[in-house]
């Protein structure tokens, strides 16, 4: 076995392992469900402090035909970190797709009509986008000479503006007692480029948009 | 049309099939028969299999169906996406069976009439629209005129 194929063997490894630890922080947080159960005295706990603040659902919007989400907020809720799992069944892309994103959000714009409700109008977000699989390439390939493409189909970043409702139950429950819905218009610098390039690429080549919902900690 | 090596990059191989159909294929229209072929070698990682040198004997071996051929690919086999190791089993083909008009083929974006391989085989390079120029190519009597429209 030549060097070459020991190194692309690895590749793949690492790529297969790379997927599953992606999985598994996904499914572990499920076991925090019962979390649920936690005593107001015990929110200082380290175990609810990491826990993440939020959980979301997406459909669509660039990340996947539907993607699973958790985050933490800062700065009282003006800015979101969030890490997405999407998936895209093979009967929309002939393949399996599977793809992380790591995504920030600033929303610097808060309405709140009542105290259960908060409407923030213009949420800005920054996104970078990781695909799994061989031909979605980060590094190039070394069949290709340098600066062959300036551009990783592998991973790709992105920017989108998000309207969000949040609603907050009349609940004794200590935890998820507050949702959100969200929408938001997704487009990414490879997109930008394309149309700055070429005017005639459609805007709804460009654009996409995404639903989703928040379950709050 | 004709692939281009751009088309294949990431899942583009999926897409473009999904879209246009296979990479490879021929029709003949009157006693011409034109070959269209996928040439875009580096894509594929120069794994010998592009350009696809037995399809393309198979197709250019004269037949009673035509008298002349004319063969349009993206990458010229001079170029540096092209597998060098197919480039003489190609031209090979091209110049065989003296029966291909002319061959036509893009990715150098510039217009371009020249003879690289001697005087028997013609190539086209078409412009890319880019450079706001398209050809026409009129095809009678085993004879053809190359038309540089500027827009």
């Amino acid at each position: 076995m030549n060097l070459q194929l020991i190194l692309s063997d690895f590749n793949q490894k690492t790529k297969r392992t790379l997927r599953f630890v992606a999985l598994i922080i996904f499914l572990l947080f499920p076991v925090f469900v019962h979390a649920d159960t936690i005593p107001e005295n015990n929110k200082h706990s380290l175990g609810y402090v990491f826990l993440p603040d939020y959980y979301k659902l997406q459909y669509a919007g660039g990340i996947g035909f539907f993607s699973v989400g958790i985050g933490y907020g800062f700065f009282n809720e003006r800015l979101d970190i969030s890490y997405f799992y999407g998936y895209v069944p093979r009967w929309f892309s002939k393949e399996d797709l599977q793809s992380v994103s790591l995504q920030l959000t600033g929303k610097p714009l808060r309405i709140r009509p009542d105290n259960k409700t908060e409407y923030y109008p213009l949420n800005i977000g920054f996104f970078v986008h990781h695909t799994f699989g061989s031909e979605y390439f980060i590094a190039l390939p070394d069949y290709y000479p340098e600066d062959y493409y300036w551009w990783a189909p592998g991973r790709t970043g992105g920017l989108f503006v998000e309207g969000q409702f949040n609603y907050k139950f009349n609940t004794s429950r200590n935890m998820f007692s507050e949702i959100g819905i969200y929408y938001r218009v997704v487009t990414r610098g490879i997109y930008l480029t394309s149309k700055f390039s070429n005017a005639s690429v459609p805007l709804e080549d460009i654009f996409s948009l995404g639903l989703g919902i928040i379950i709050y900690k | 049309m004709v692939v281009g090596n751009h088309d294949l990059v990431s899942n583009g191989n999926d897409s473009y099939r999904e879209m246009f159909g296979d990479y490879n294929f021929s029709f003949v229209y009157g006693r011409y028969k034109f070959v269209f072929m996928n040439t875009n070698s580096r894509e594929d990682a120069f794994n010998g299999k592009v350009p696809d040198i037995g399809w393309f004997e198979k197709e250019i071996s004269p037949s009673e169906d035509f008298e002349k051929a004319v063969v349009v690919f993206h990458t010229p086999p001079f170029d540096n996406d092209f597998d060098s190791e197919l480039e003489e089993p190609f031209v090979d083909i091209l110049t065989r069976f003296d029966n291909v008009l002319f061959a036509t083929h893009g990715h150098l974006h510039g217009f371009n009439f020249s003879y690289p391989y001697g005087e028997e085989i013609p190539f086209v390079n078409t412009p890319s629209p880019k450079k706001k120029q398209f050809v026409i190519i009129k095809i009678f009597n085993h004879e053809f005129t190359v038309d540089l429209i500027g827009f």
